[in-house]
């Protein structure tokens, strides 16, 4: 019985570790495309692509794959912090491109006010309130005078009713 | 500039062993005897300081009968930095390995 059972149960272990070595490849290469996953969006191609082909380069058995791929999987949160520390100077220098391209864009905006005065030769042509801008020869601050008179008297009128 | 720690020069002196050569992450590992795991973000430090440069293999996948690799190589900038840690190291090593025991 002792013998039988002996055989049975390495039949079942090599039958397993056949199964297994046959799994560990697939595994890895699911854990190489798990890890890429945690790195910034711009990155994960790159190094997926480079992993598998280097995955393939793994030789002996798939558990040597698998091995190589823990490892790699372990120095996935360093590889992030060093990815990470790029981006963040390249967004230092798109939000310095940002705030240039604003002053350029409010220097253009008070260079057209400026012509726009000049041209319509009103001293006040432009008008500014609470609810809005106006620009050119038309611009007048009696309409908001008007427009805020209306606001008053729609206010005071329920009181002295 | 990165820090140049044990890892780091055992990944320059990998490179340094032939400076001309091209090689892949599998390869660097072995050569300066580090896990996968520690060589990456070293090869991405080391790149984003310009002191390794990195290109994809070019070869038709299909002929060779695998994908194409990610291959590394020492810059100029790479290979000077790298001579000049390893013989500060070198320095620093020779004078614990021979004090002047005696010459007082």
């Amino acid at each position: 019985v002792t013998v039988v059972a002996a055989a049975v149960i390495a039949s079942v272990v090599s039958l397993l570790l056949a199964e297994g070595l046959a799994w560990f490849p697939w595994l890895a290469e699911r854990l190489i495309r798990h890890a890429t996953g945690a790195l910034p969006a711009g990155e994960r191609e790159r190094w997926r692509t480079e992993w598998l082909a280097e995955l393939e380069a793994i030789p002996g058995l798939g558990i040597s794959k698998l091995v190589w791929a823990i490892n790699v999987t372990a120095g996935v949160p360093s590889l992030r912090r060093t990815l990470q520390s790029r981006p963040a100077t390249a967004s230092k220098q798109s939000d310095a491109l940002l705030l240039g391209f604003l002053l350029i864009m409010l220097f253009v905006a008070w260079q057209s006010i400026q012509h726009e005065r000049a041209r319509s030769g009103v001293d006040h042509p432009v008008a500014t309130s609470e609810r809005g801008l106006l620009l050119g020869p038309r611009a007048s601050t009696e309409s908001l005078v008007d427009f805020a008179t209306i606001l008053v008297d729609v206010d005071i009128t329920p009181r002295h009713r | 500039m990165p820090k140049i720690t044990r890892e780091t020069q055992a990944v320059l002196a990998a490179f340094l062993r032939d400076p001309t050569k091209h090689r892949y992450g599998f390869d660097i590992s072995k050569e300066a005897h580090l896990a996968s795991g520690t060589i990456y973000p070293i090869l991405a430090r080391l790149e984003a300081a310009g002191w390794i440069k990195s290109q994809w293999e070019d070869v038709d996948e299909s002929a060779v009968g695998r994908r194409a690799r990610r291959y590394y190589k020492l810059t100029g900038e790479g290979a000077r930095v790298g001579r000049e840690s390893l013989r500060e190291t070198e320095q620093r090593l020779s004078g614990v390995l021979r004090p002047n025991w005696g010459r007082a």
